[in-house]
């Protein structure tokens, strides 16, 4: 798999699910979305098709699809759909219901809003509450991508092949969230989500947002912060090693 | 060889590491990771070990805050016959108050490989090096270089240093590091001849450990039959077989691990046990690889340096002298059958593997190491440095009465894990 299919899913798999979370806690997102009832998907030849699904300023992301669209961006090529997420221009993809032009409008305005918290915010002075929202978008495009990477990418094959079957990682930010959990299952395929998961195979505890902050800025030397309980780690921690080592790589493509 | 300092130990008092903290937050700021490598806190329970350390008598060692320890990781193998071995620290003190690194080797080289092909049977000629990486890596040249062959199998999830071709880490590798690379499972001779099948006339050695001796697992023994199998399958196919004895050499036989078990490989490495920490390593080869070997360039700026050495030949005649191996076996299977006595009483099924010299214990039914993280952490706090993930190592300088002192200590220990996680 290339580079832009490769990137096409992270954009689709792991960063267009943050939209849910936007909408869940910006005012503006919310006010954008009011008296939206309609199911919005995106998709490209031979990949993954998501739908966000909007219900009077509350949105659910499903990776698979889950109801009939209202409104569908379909895109010829990986690279097509990536020029979108990457705000380069794209040559106008196939959509169904293109006689919603309002609902296209406010899908763009929402999207800003999604790009504020993923990028807009960085190298600025935040007040808590905004800084556990970029974290908390972050750190899901972390999670989420490392799953992405770990199915699809050749490049970290063999590392993914070291990760146990079966085996869970909890990511968890004290004192209160956002967590996360990362997942191969038995039969070898990979997956994330939010919150934790009984009797994981190994946690990996932030002891305060700041040092997951630093995590998903690329500013923690992990070991140095294991050495001073800054990050706890408890189980099999070879895993953190493999989930760590895989989500390094997401920066590469979303840089 | 019955440590000097042996003594019961005190009530448990909580352990202060703050100095140990100190110095790894200065550490922090000038090196990347504080500490890295095997003995980065990271892989043991950070906050319930120490960091730094000082000095060390015997089995023992003490860290920066003073907290003194019966060491089981001894230095990660390399301490053998005890830290600070007078006999062994007056031959290397001599070569250092002589010069220590000259233009040239001195006369110890000859005498030491003299000494390394009386000893390992199979072996006609020695060359050395400082880790034990150094030699791995190399041997899988002078196989390349005898054969005329790109590929190298290895055993899945044994450890052989840091070369890009074996590195259990992740940063900085491309694809084409391991394009020759090939694994099987350990015991599995099926699994190898599928390689040799696959690849025919293509490979050009076969490295392997003596035992299998995995990181967060269990270590497992040669089954019946395998040894031999490996060897006949290198001999079909025309591939060097290559022992890598860095861990575990001479801490079963002086011969080499490959008498203990019974085969003669074509090159073995040795290291951990040679010189008592000192830093050297070796590589024992067959007649038939000689030329080969000289023609692969091997050195490095300390490589021939004198006081290794002569601690290497005065550690050497020392565990000959005190049967070494016999002693630490004996030792550690104390502390194996020991520990799964005592975990029994408070009902945990306790796993011990690998021979008493270096010994593995665990706790079963559990696979992701939390009960064993506590209960090494919480023994290791007691003065008794176990890793837990990380098969252990003996010395000749373990007493019955430090193993039954930490027995004591791991029964305080099994009461915590008993009352934090139930049985």
């Amino acid at each position: 798999m290339d580079r832009e299919q490769i990137l096409a899913r992270l954009n689709l798999l792991a960063v267009l699910p943050v939209m849910a979370k936007v909408v869940g806690f910006d005012e503006e997102a919310k006010r954008l979305t009011q008296g939206w009832n309609a199911t919005i998907q995106f998709g490209f030849l031979g990949g993954p098709t998501v739908q966000l699904k909007f219900d009077d300023g509350a949105c659910r992301a499903y990776r698979q699809p889950a109801a009939r669209a209202d409104l569908s961006f379909w895109f010829p090529t990986a690279k097509m759909l990536n020029n979108m997420f990457s705000g380069k221009g794209f040559a106008l993809p196939l959509i169904n219901g293109f006689w919603n032009i309002k609902l296209i409008k406010g899908f763009t305005a929402l999207s800003k809003r999604m790009e504020h918290y993923l990028k807009g915010l960085d190298n600025q002075e935040l007040d808590e509450q905004t800084a556990l929202r970029v974290l908390e978008c972050k750190l899901a495009v972390a999670t989420w991508g490392t799953a992405v990477l770990a199915e699809y990418d050749p490049h970290v094959k063999d590392i993914a092949e070291h990760i146990p079957a079966g085996g869970v990682a909890n990511i968890v930010v004290q004192p209160s969230g956002p967590n996360f959990f990362f997942k191969k299952t038995s039969a070898g395929a990979f997956l994330a989500g939010d919150g934790t998961v009984k009797d994981p195979t190994v946690e990996l505890i932030f002891s305060s947002p700041t040092i997951a902050f630093q995590l998903v800025n690329g500013k923690l030397d992990a070991m140095a912060a294991l050495g001073t309980g800054d990050v706890v780690t408890r189980g099999y921690v070879l895993m953190v090693d493999d989930v760590s080592a895989i989500m390094s790589k997401i920066e590469r493509y979303l840089a | 060889m019955p440590s000097k300092t042996a003594k019961k130990p005190a009530a448990y008092k909580a352990p202060s590491f703050a100095k140990n903290k100190e110095y790894f937050l200065r550490a922090a700021k000038v090196i990347p990771g504080a500490i890295y490598g095997h003995q980065t806190p990271a892989i043991t329970v950070p906050g319930s070990y120490p960091y730094y350390a000082t000095h060390g008598e015997g089995c023992y060692y003490w860290d920066v805050d003073g907290n003194r320890y019966i060491d089981y990781m001894c230095a990660y193998g390399p301490m053998v016959t005890g830290y600070g071995n007078p006999i062994v620290e007056a031959a290397a003190q001599k070569e250092f108050a002589k010069g220590n690194c000259y233009n040239h080797p001195t006369p110890l080289m000859v005498e030491l490989a003299e000494t390394l092909v009386d000893q390992i049977k199979f072996g006609d000629w020695a060359v050395f090096g400082k880790n034990g990486g150094d030699m791995t890596t190399w041997c899988t040249l002078v196989a390349r270089e005898a054969t005329g062959r790109k590929k190298i199998v290895m055993c899945k999830g044994e450890y052989h240093g840091i070369g890009a071709w074996c590195t259990p880490g992740h940063g900085g590798l491309i694809e084409e590091d391991r394009m020759h690379i090939h694994t099987f499972k350990w015991n599995d001779l099926a699994g190898l001849r599928a390689l040799f099948d696959k690849y025919p006339g293509q490979i050009a050695g076969v490295i392997m450990t003596p035992f299998h001796h995995p990181a967060f697992g269990d270590s497992e023994m040669p089954a019946p039959g395998f040894w031999p199998g490996v060897r006949k399958l290198c001999d079909d196919n025309g591939a060097v077989l290559i022992l890598d004895d860095v861990r575990v050499g001479w801490r079963l036989s002086l011969d080499g691990s490959n008498e203990y078990f019974g085969f003669q490989p074509d090159l073995a490495c040795y290291c951990k046990a040679i010189a008592n920490g000192y830093p050297l390593s070796a590589t024992v080869g067959r007649d038939s690889l000689k030329n080969a070997a000289a023609n692969v360039y091997l050195t490095g700026s300390y490589w021939n340096s004198a006081a290794p050495m002569a601690a290497a030949l005065a550690n050497i005649k020392l565990l000959k002298k005190q049967n070494g191996p016999a002693h630490m076996i004996k030792m550690g299977e104390r502390l194996q059958h020991g520990l799964v006595a005592r975990g029994k009483a408070f009902g945990f099924e306790m796993i011990a593997s690998g021979p008493g010299s270096i010994p593995f214990v665990r706790f079963g039914e559990e696979s992701n190491f939390m009960r064993q993280q506590v209960f090494c952490a919480e023994v290791t706090k007691r003065g008794h440095f176990i890793h837990p993930h990380h098969n252990w190592f003996l010395s000749t300088c373990h007493t019955e009465d430090d193993i039954d002192n930490t027995l004591d200590a791991a029964e305080e220990a099994f009461k915590i894990v008993k009352k934090q996680f139930g049985e």
